[in-house]
């Protein structure tokens, strides 16, 4: 017969088992939306100057429309994924509101020559369950009630308080955080005076009128 | 153009962008002959699209092109098209009447049949920094959904690798810096067009949003017209 020292003993295995298994493993961090994704790659390689992170997600719903989403992730991404010791790491999110599966990748590939800086690439997509469609950015600017024209002018400001020298160059894309928020994806450039022009991609959390960069979103 | 034409030319484009009235109306404006400053340059021949705008001329010095569509598609995706639409080029066609300062071109090109509705719009203007903002969609009337990327994939029969690798043996001698294959038409001949943006920076002047199209079929750079 069990007394209650051994209950306690057992909860508190039962309590450290968890917190570790919570705590050491990062893809658990990520939440897995069993009804409609799998992850067609999802793992971890941890080298001796580099640890890289691949988690690559498909829908799992059955129809033309979801099969091109599924084709559009894997025709960018499935190749750089299955090579072994690229050392890039795609990171990917899921998040599910209002029926819009929404999918955010972002793929860091490190440079290949010393000076560089490395190379990030961003992809969103955004899947209506409900309509089985692929939503446009007017479904960001309906459903925020903005208008494009204001979001530009509202992002230039942002990028411009960080650096005069800072424009949009596009801004077309868009996905839901896990709190629900709206984020644009932002095609930026800088023009320093004495330098030539770089690109480079950030987000803007629409909701807290906030610009985020790849890898601080999540 | 007389001030009570300009004023009632901005009235229609408010009213325009309150409320998206349809193609006739449009239509009607542009025909009128009591407005001479005005014609209507592109006439669209399908159940599927009407022109919320279709109208070219002069206002003070200063010339202009509008051709703002919409699709008439009951849906919400297309609700969300328009919306984009609307918001993307209406808004800088009322700046122009407001204040024609510039010349200005917002026009469309478009491959409609049975089952895809493919929109590009490309909005130009006498200025400096860019070769112009360029918006397209490919709506599937079958499906009711945008159509991705992967869509140029399925029906060219081609890998996204190789695509790129095209694209970029193309560029190759062509100087560019941060090119991307941002969106894609389909022409109304039926190819699939590649939008190329490119990003120029001499220090010594302003830098430059370069726009190329690249024609899956044939395998040519187009550059923007």
């Amino acid at each position: 017969m069990k007394t209650s020292s051994d209950r306690l003993f057992y909860i508190i295995i039962l309590m450290v088992f968890t917190f570790f298994a919570l705590t050491f493993n990062p893809v658990s961090a990520v939440e897995h939306k069993s009804d409609y994704i799998e992850w067609v790659i999802d793992k971890e390689e941890i080298g001796e100057a580099y640890s890289s992170y691949i988690q690559l997600p498909n829908l799992t719903i059955d129809t033309y429309v979801a099969d091109l989403v599924n084709e559009d992730i894997n025709s960018r991404f499935l190749a750089v994924a299955e090579e072994t010791n690229s050392k890039a790491s795609i990171i990917s999110e899921v998040n599910i509101h209002d029926d819009i599966i929404s999918i955010s990748i972002v793929c860091i590939r490190p440079p290949t020559s010393a000076g560089e800086e490395d190379l990030i690439e961003t992809y969103t997509i955004n899947y209506d369950i409900t309509n089985d469609a692929i939503m446009p950015f007017g479904y960001l600017l309906l459903k925020n009630k903005i208008d494009y024209k204001t979001l530009c002018a509202e992002v230039n400001s942002k990028l411009r308080d960080l650096d005069g020298n800072c424009n949009v160059n596009d801004i077309s894309d868009f996905w839901i955080d896990k709190d629900g928020n709206f984020v644009v994806l932002v095609d930026a450039f800088s023009y320093p005076s004495a330098s030539e022009s770089k690109q480079f991609i950030c987000y803007y959390n629409l909701d807290k009128r906030e610009l985020v960069w790849p890898g601080d979103a999540k | 153009m007389s001030k009570v034409k300009k004023v009632f030319f901005a009235l229609t484009l408010l009213i325009l962008a309150a409320c998206t009235p349809a193609l006739e109306s449009v239509n009607k404006t542009a025909n009128n002959a009591d407005n001479p400053a005005t014609v209507a340059p592109q006439q669209i021949e399908s159940e599927y699209l009407q022109w919320l705008i279709n109208e070219e001329g002069t206002f003070d010095s200063s010339s202009f092109v509008f051709q703002i569509p919409e699709i008439t598609i009951d849906s919400y995706v297309v609700d969300c098209i328009n919306e984009e639409i609307k918001s993307r080029f209406l808004k800088p066609a009322l700046t122009f009447m407001e204040d024609p300062f510039m010349d200005i071109q917002i026009k469309t090109a478009c491959f409609i049949d049975d089952k895809i509705i493919s929109l590009k719009i490309l909005q130009t203007e006498t200025g400096y920094g860019t070769d112009g903002d360029i918006y397209t969609v490919n709506y599937s009337i079958e499906h009711d959904s945008i159509l991705p990327f992967s869509y140029v994939l399925q029906k060219e029969k081609i890998t996204y690798q190789e695509l790129m690798q095209d694209i970029n043996d193309k560029f190759k001698s062509q100087n560019c810096r941060y090119l991307k294959a941002s969106s894609f038409y389909i022409d109304k001949n039926g190819s699939t067009i590649i939008v190329i943006t490119s990003l120029d920076h001499n220090p010594e002047i302003e830098p430059w949003k370069h726009l190329f199209y690249y024609n899956v079929s044939n395998k040519e750079i187009v550059k923007s017209d």
